[in-house]
């Protein structure tokens, strides 16, 4: 397995997230999404002994993922994370930073402690739900819209200077 | 009649360090009022001379340091004041917010040109706790009202953040020594790039950077929390260090002023309020 | 079904920490079968946490009485007086407690709302909130458990950082030590401390005035959710079931900056119009507890109504409501008359609904005359009882047995002084704390003379114009209570007074946090008695302000109980104690670090051969001892009143009291904390190299001067003697051996990143 990746929320409400969309309200009424969630995203590369090797990581270390305030999930099976609002239709974007001690720190953590990883990168994503009725598409150029942080009046949840984004495809 | 300058000091909500820096540019000679992030009439009708943006946590730095309150209203004030050529100040957290709010380097209006990334040290993440030396670069010396007075030598002051690593994008890297105001170095001037004389992975060592016309500053560490001797540390090495060792048990410590003020000093000289002997 | 059964049965479902007989005696109280409401309000008055219902009679002997008191334990935080400056009289505000058991389970947000709990109880006094401290107590860290103890070390730093530098107020050190008996069960104590105008006191009560005018409550702050329910006796369990979860706060720094901005704006103006008010934060039980606390200690009745609290979750049940731990909220009781403009405050010009949503001020009760606890919901009566019952404490007589350690000391005593010292200071506990306190924002507000590692204590200089500093330091030596639970408690008081002594300020105030098993064990509760009958020893002896009439008062402090694994094995005995010392002149104020090199190295306090739970013997020996030092209270107040007086004759150019690592590791720390470019040493006399006089941790000082002032000293006290001399060489050396300290400073410096925060075993 090339790369196996997990993603952790806040059992109670992200603070960041309530943040986020509040200001998100405010400086784009017309295009904010009506709900926003956060989750740290962990990308593990090159795990040897894939998903079991990544598990043990997740039970061992509880900087990752403190199961006494968070809930995780393989990226994959994420669904049991989401609060599906079907209704809504959602996008999700990944914004990781181009340098970062994190990911460095775990990676060299862990490969001290003999776990078969390659690298390990740390991320933010971000799940934005719009109104129903919006197209996937709409809603995929309107969820760029207001993560690139490109001038004072557009962008918030990214900075492309320093950070890298990607729209994640439609689930 | 207003005689002395004043100085706005914007409270952000997460501000914390908006009364010391009020009181240093009392201290130097200025009048200074805090205005909360909702008084913006109040700031408007004061009509101040020059904005300090302080140090804190605004909006306890989610989604990422400054960019929150760089979207409050009344950074429209502040952006708006700064084009007419106010001198304004960011000091850590407030540097955060000018540079998610396009003040700085501010090569095109209003665009982001720059961020205030997470530290980059080896196997160490998070805030940042440090004293380091700084040195203002020739032309910001010339052009910034708050660097009149820095002079040549290196000067100690403390940082304090989680998120202060100056990053510009490929293509504007040519021209990011024009905005350069002050750079991390050793106690002897000398810079490098290794931690911890640079001590968050800074492009270019850089601790500070400036607008084209120089009279907006982001400055990373804290020229308050340095405005006097006495808060300056015992083990401080060099030239500072050797005035503060000097003044151990003398009463002169509590009123000898110290490498921050050199900053507020800057201003009050640019406003004219220093004798041709302190200029 | 009769009411014994219907107790019972209720208990279970739950998950009450009361017993049969305390339901029993609540349903006395309120004539019935109690109410939800009414069983989680009392289980939460009466938990151990607030009630202190097994440490009372033994806390009585605590020496609270001073001259200086304004206030001693009994509110949310002590006060004693403190300066006066330009004709204001200023009062030094103080409070400790601990946050053990959520920091074990989750580490960053267990240690951030300690701080916010500990902040909080100083700001409701009316302070300005202008330090902190964290004495922290993980397991080893490289031992069996050091997994977990590195993480939870990493997460509860995290969450101080996290939390206390977006506060803005100042972390003023504290102390980190590890022991593997804290490995299933961490110790998080913190201290605040904060500023108040002696006429400008808010107190935790209902005012007079509330009997002839209308008064209301308001609560201010974060909209009540269900995050903390059960917190409070949670503190008071024991940690066997790790999946309690629901019963820890999540922190919100950002708002409580914000509310304490709104709250400094409402007291003020408050003080301003001369209108008379109570103040208190919420802290374990929620609305329950502060309102009922509110209205009984001003002896009046309160009807709250459920309806008017802001809840971030729809259809929460009254109890919850009403016990909800949920952080950053502050109950206010002043007259209907000004309410509206209070409301304005918050939700107008500080926008806490908009910051917050959902959060906010609105009135949630009206003080009455009838002395009844009354809270409705949704139109029901869901708790009614005389108000009288809250105040009405409980108290247990538990019982105790001696047990004391055998004393066991090592066979032989190799020493080897470059290779000891090395050791010592390359172990976890003599390793440099930097690296913690690399995380920390000791600088803030712009008033610290003296950061962490600086001096023995931390100085600050609080009160703008004044030159008065204030001197503060926190203590408690785990292995001396393993060894000896009286002799920990004492000599956690002397080494805190012993701290700030060196800095040159006298000692004011003291705090206490006694953490200990479970004192239903009577072995345990013997521990307990041992360690408050040494604290309050310690104190009679060093009432230094008064020059002895008075003793040192503790004005405020905590007890957490129940600090035991889940196999029921208890913390050592860990009673801590914090220390708060005026300067008048802070530019007075003594560092630890070398200065001039010919100068001379006076130790004072003689060696005693007592090294049990030394550092030498731990890291050189692998032996832990038993024969740990004695407490000589005349002697520690004698040597205490020298080293004042040297500081006060402007002649101690660094001061460093000895503690772990004897005399010898005391030398070596000066010499560290030298300049990089002015490097000193130390030459010890001649034929050093024997442990009792390198290692031996009796308590003492070591004073740099210059040999005249040494010979200037008239009456030069017999505990006094010259131990070696300051040179420009970095190293520590006798005739007969030399360590270069150049060798050692990089290890030394960052062996706590490498073990706690890279994984580096």
């Amino acid at each position: 397995m090339t790369e196996v990746s997990i993603a952790v929320r806040l059992k109670a409400p992200d603070p960041a997230a309530m943040t986020a969309l509040s200001t998100l309200k405010r400086i784009n009424p017309a295009t904010c999404p009506c709900s926003l969630e956060r989750y740290d995203y962990w990308r593990f590369i090159k795990p040897g002994g894939g998903k079991v090797t990544v598990e043990k990581i997740v039970s061992h270390f509880h900087d990752i993922v403190n199961p006494n305030k968070q809930s995780w999930s393989f990226s994959d099976e994420s669904g049991s994370l989401h609060s599906w609002d079907e209704e809504l239709v959602w996008t999700e974007v990944l914004v990781t930073d181009k340098v970062d001690s994190i990911s460095e720190n775990w990676t060299e953590i862990l490969r001290r402690n003999k776990y078969e990883v390659e690298r390990v990168m740390y991320s933010v994503l971000w799940r934005l739900g719009f109104p129903s009725g919006t197209s996937i598409a709409d809603a995929r150029e309107r969820t760029l819209a207001l993560t690139v942080t490109s001038h004072r009046d557009h962008g918030l949840l990214a900075n492309p200077i320093s950070q890298n984004i990607s729209l994640l495809d439609p689930v | 009649m207003k005689n002395r300058p004043l100085v706005a000091v914007l409270q952000f909500p997460g501000s914390n360090c908006e009364y010391e820096t009020a009181s240093v540019v009392r201290e130097s000679g200025m009048d200074s009022l805090i205005f909360r992030w909702n008084q913006w009439k109040e700031l408007s009708d004061s009509a101040p001379d020059a904005f300090i943006l302080p140090g804190g946590f605004a909006f306890q730095d989610r989604v990422r340091a400054g960019t929150v309150a760089a979207k409050e209203e009344i950074m429209d004030l502040v952006f708006n004041q700064a084009q007419s050529g106010k001198p304004v100040l960011g000091i850590c957290n407030g540097a955060q917010i000018l540079v998610e709010s396009g003040l700085v380097p501010g090569w095109e209006n209003g665009r982001i040109e720059s961020a205030l990334a997470a530290n980059h040290i080896h196997g160490r993440s998070g805030y940042l706790s440090r004293w380091v030396f700084l040195r203002a670069k020739k032309r910001a010396l010339r052009v910034s009202p708050w660097l009149g007075m820095i002079g040549n030598s290196a000067i100690p002051v403390p940082i304090a953040h989680a998120e202060g690593r100056f990053v510009f994008a490929e293509e504007d890297l040519h021209r990011v020594s024009k905005c350069a105001a002050l750079v991390y170095c050793d106690e002897n001037g000398v810079e490098t790039a290794d931690y911890p004389v640079n001590p968050n992975g800074s492009f270019m060592n850089l601790a500070g950077i400036m607008n084209k016309e120089g009279n907006v500053l982001a400055l990373m560490p804290h020229p308050e929390r340095a405005f006097w001797m006495w808060q300056i540390p015992p083990w401080v090495p060099g030239v500072w260090g050797d005035r503060r060792t000097s003044l151990n048990h003398d009463p002169a410590l509590a009123v000898e002023k110290g490498p921050g003020e050199l900053f507020f000093r800057s201003l009050a000289g640019y406003f004219g309020l220093l004798s041709r002997e302190e200029v | 079904m009769d009411l014994r059964d219907k107790l019972k049965d209720v208990i279970r479902e739950r998950g009450l920490a009361m017993t049969l007989q305390e339901s029993e005696k609540l349903a006395g109280y309120v004539g019935r079968m109690p109410t939800p409401l009414e069983l989680h309000l009392f289980d939460t008055m009466w938990s151990e946490h607030c009630s202190y219902k097994s440490s009372k009679p033994v806390l009585a002997q605590l020496p609270t009485q001073a001259s200086n008191v304004v206030v001693g334990p009994g509110e949310d935080a002590g006060i004693v007086r403190f300066c006066t400056c330009d004709g204001v009289d200023w009062d030094l505000v103080v409070a400790h407690e601990s946050h053990n058991h959520p920091s074990q389970v989750l580490p960053v947000e267990g240690a951030a709302t300690g701080i916010g709990g500990i902040v909080r109880d100083v700001y409701c006094m009316g302070a300005n909130v202008t330090g902190s401290l964290d004495l922290l107590r993980f397991g080893n860290p490289t031992g069996v458990s050091g997994e977990r103890a590195r993480a939870i070390c990493r997460g509860v730093i995290e969450g101080i950082w996290k939390y206390g530098n977006a506060l803005g107020v100042p972390n003023l050190g504290g102390d980190t030590r590890f022991h593997e008996g804290y490995d299933d069960n961490c110790l998080v104590n913190v201290v605040a401390l904060g500023f108040v105008r002696h006429d400008r006191i808010a107190h935790s009560f209902v005012p007079e005035e509330a009997h002839t005018e209308k008064y209301v409550l308001i609560l201010a702050g974060k909209s009540t959710d269900d995050t903390g329910f059960g917190g409070a006796t949670f503190a008071s369990a024991d940690l066997s079931d790790l999946t309690e979860k629901g019963a820890v706060q999540v922190a919100d720094p950002f708002l409580k900056r914000v509310l304490s901005e709104a709250n400094r704006t409402v007291l003020d103006m408050l003080f301003e119009k001369e209108i008379p008010f109570g103040f208190k934060d919420l802290g374990a039980g929620g609305i329950a507890c502060v309102t009922s606390e509110l209205a009984a200690h001003g002896g009046l009745g309160i009807h709250v109504d459920l309806d008017e609290v802001l809840v971030s979750i729809q259809g929460l049940p009254p109890e919850v409501i009403a016990c909800a731990e949920t952080q950053e909220r502050y109950g206010l009781a002043i007259p209907e008359s000004i309410a509206e403009e209070v409301l304005e405050i918050y939700n107008k010009s500080f926008e806490l609904p908009r910051l917050f949503p959902g959060g906010g001020a609105s009135i949630i009760g009206r003080f009455t005359k009838d002395p009844v606890y009354r809270v409705i919901h949704r139109g029901i009566e869901v708790a009614c009882a005389p108000v009288n019952c809250i105040t009405e404490g409980i108290v247990y007589n538990r019982e105790w047995k001696s047990s004391p350690i055998p004393l066991i000391e090592p066979d032989s005593r190799p020493v080897d002084p470059p290779s000891d010292l090395k050791k010592m200071l390359l172990s976890p506990d003599g390793a440099s704390r930097s690296p913690i306190w690399s995380y920390y924002d000791s600088e803030v507000q712009g008033t610290t003379h003296f950061r962490p590692g600086e001096a023995d204590a931390c100085v600050t200089v609080p009160i703008k114009g004044c030159k008065a500093g204030l001197a503060v330091s926190g203590d408690g030596n785990p292995w001396y209570g393993q060894l000896e639970p009286f002799l920990a408690g004492a000599h956690a008081v002397g080494e805190a007074v012993r701290n700030v002594v060196a800095t040159g300020a006298v000692p004011i105030a003291a705090t206490d946090c006694l953490n200990y098993g479970n004192p239903e064990k009577p072995d345990v509760f013997w521990q307990f008695r041992q360690g408050v009958e040494g604290i309050a020893h310690a104190c009679r002896n060093l009432g230094l302000e008064s020059e002895g009439e008075h003793p040192l008062p503790i004005v405020s402090g905590n007890v957490s109980f129940y600090n035991q694994s889940s196999s029921g094995g208890s913390i050592p005995p860990s009673p801590i104690v914090a220390v708060f010392g005026r300067i008048d002149d802070f530019t007075r104020a003594t560092d630890l670090s070398l200065k001039t090199p010919g100068n001379i190295i006076i130790l004072i306090g003689p060696r005693e051969d007592e090294l049990g739970g030394s550092l030498y013997y731990r890291s050189c020996l692998e032996h832990s001892g038993g024969k740990v030092p004695l407490f000589r209270g005349e002697l520690e107040y004698e040597m205490a009143r020298f080293v004042l007086d040297c500081a006060e004759a402007g002649i101690s150019q660094s001061v460093h009291d000895i503690s772990e690592g004897g005399l010898a590791l005391a030398a070596v720390e000066m010499a560290l904390a030298t300049r990089k470019d002015a490097r000193r040493g130390v030459i010890l006399e001649k034929g050093f190299a024997d442990p009792v006089i390198l290692y031996s941790e009796t308590p003492g000082y070591l004073i740099e001067m210059s040999p005249e002032d040494w010979e200037g000293i008239s009456a030069k006290p017999d505990f006094a003697a010259i131990v070696g001399k300051v040179t420009d060489d970095f190293s520590i050396s006798s005739d007969i051996w030399k360590l270069e300290l150049s060798e050692v400073l990089e290890e030394y410096t960052t062996l706590l990143d490498r073990i706690i925060w890279r994984e580096e075993l």
